[in-house]
């Protein structure tokens, strides 16, 4: 069953600091009016377009468009990338957005720390991102029924028309040397999906480094440095009705089958 | 299935995925998994999943949550086996 940030219990909400309890507080309150999310999605399209295409458009190689276009029109869209840089969501969703057709709502969940923790860090995420980096996931044990909240609201959304996310399945940044080493999924990403059933589409991201002044070098390198984007098609969720959305292993199974479909992708992409 | 039985089932589910095999010698049900054992959050799924094909449970993620310690896994086992 879907989990409300007001149904969180409150050994969740006290485990939260000052700090987190603000910044959650403030996005909860952009992303529940109207006027908030309007404004943060059309900041969000300005200005992530606008730097988006400034540090990669000469340096995109993309494949696979094909697939957004052909998506579903009645559900919300869930973005697969693998997790190398801090910037590959941002690049695939950028790229996606022109295929997809109509688009009014942007998320793209991010852990808490920095983000939520600290003032600076949603200053950063409202200015630069129109808060679309929303909701957090909070990692310790104490405040994950908040973060399931946080989750349950993101497949609320996806449900919807118009709505594109993007997610990770590994859950975790990977840290190695070859673009194509995935790590485990976690089990957010399932759930999301499975209360949500969006159209899950695996993209494989590579080139991207985790420096924004080393993106604008690389731009001036323009061809000579390429990102390469990979779309595939979504995946085959079936009915999924016998499916507990809060079990683990169901999560698990779907999370690994989005990676199935990147690193098949990475295999055609490299 | 008594709990010395099924903390001894749980220590070998612990084994491959704990990067202190040594604190698995003296494990007791305070170890904690992710603090002395060194199981990280990645593994710990594998854990709980090794625990759910051994026991013929299933477990929720919100279950999973509340495990940190040996003991925690262990009374998760008793209690969904007493419920089933």
């Amino acid at each position: 069953m879907a989990l409300r940030f007001e149904d969180a219990p409150a050994r969740s909400w006290t485990a939260l600091s000052y700090v987190e309890r603000a910044t959650l507080a403030v996005a909860r309150g952009l992303h529940r009016s109207p006027h908030g999310r309007r404004w943060g999605f059309t900041w969000s399209t300005l200005l992530v377009r606008m730097l988006v295409d400034a540090l990669s458009s000469e340096r995109l190689v993309v494949l696979g468009t094909e697939h957004l276009a052909r998506l579903p029109a009645d559900r919300g869209i869930l973005l697969a990338p693998n997790h190398r840089s801090f910037f590959d969501l941002f690049v695939a969703a950028r790229v996606a957005y022109d295929h997809v057709g109509s688009c009014n709502r942007l998320y793209f969940p991010v852990r808490s720390r920095f983000w939520y923790d600290s003032f600076a860090g949603l200053a950063v995420n409202v200015l630069a991102t129109g808060c679309s980096m929303y909701p957090p996931i909070f990692r310790p044990p104490p405040k994950r029924s908040v973060t399931r909240a946080g989750l349950d609201f993101l497949a609320a959304e996806l449900r919807k028309p118009g709505t594109l996310a993007g997610m990770h399945p590994e859950g975790t940044r990977s840290r190695g040397t070859d673009p194509c080493a995935l790590l485990p999924p976690e089990g957010s990403f399932g759930r999301v999906v499975l209360l949500a059933r969006p159209s899950v589409v695996p993209v494989f991201v590579d080139g991207l480094s985790n420096s924004l002044f080393a993106e604008a070098r690389r731009a001036l390198a323009g061809k000579n440095a390429p990102i390469r984007v990979v779309f595939g098609p979504p995946l085959t969720l079936g009915d999924g009705s016998a499916v507990d959305p809060s079990g683990l292993r169901a999560q698990i199974e779907i999370g690994r089958r989005a990676l199935e479909g990147v690193a098949e992708l990475a295999k055609s992409g490299l | 299935m008594d709990e010395k039985q099924v903390l001894a089932e749980v220590i070998t589910i612990l084994k491959p995925f704990s990067r202190a095999p040594e604190a698995l010698v003296n494990c007791t049900l305070k170890t904690s998994l992710r603090d002395e054992l060194c199981i990280n959050s990645a593994r710990l799924v594998d854990v709980v999943l090794g625990i759910e094909d051994k026991f013929g449970i299933t477990v929720t993620d919100e279950q999973a949550d509340l495990v940190t310690t040996v003991g925690d896994a262990v009374r998760l086992i008793l209690e969904s086996r007493g419920a089933a």
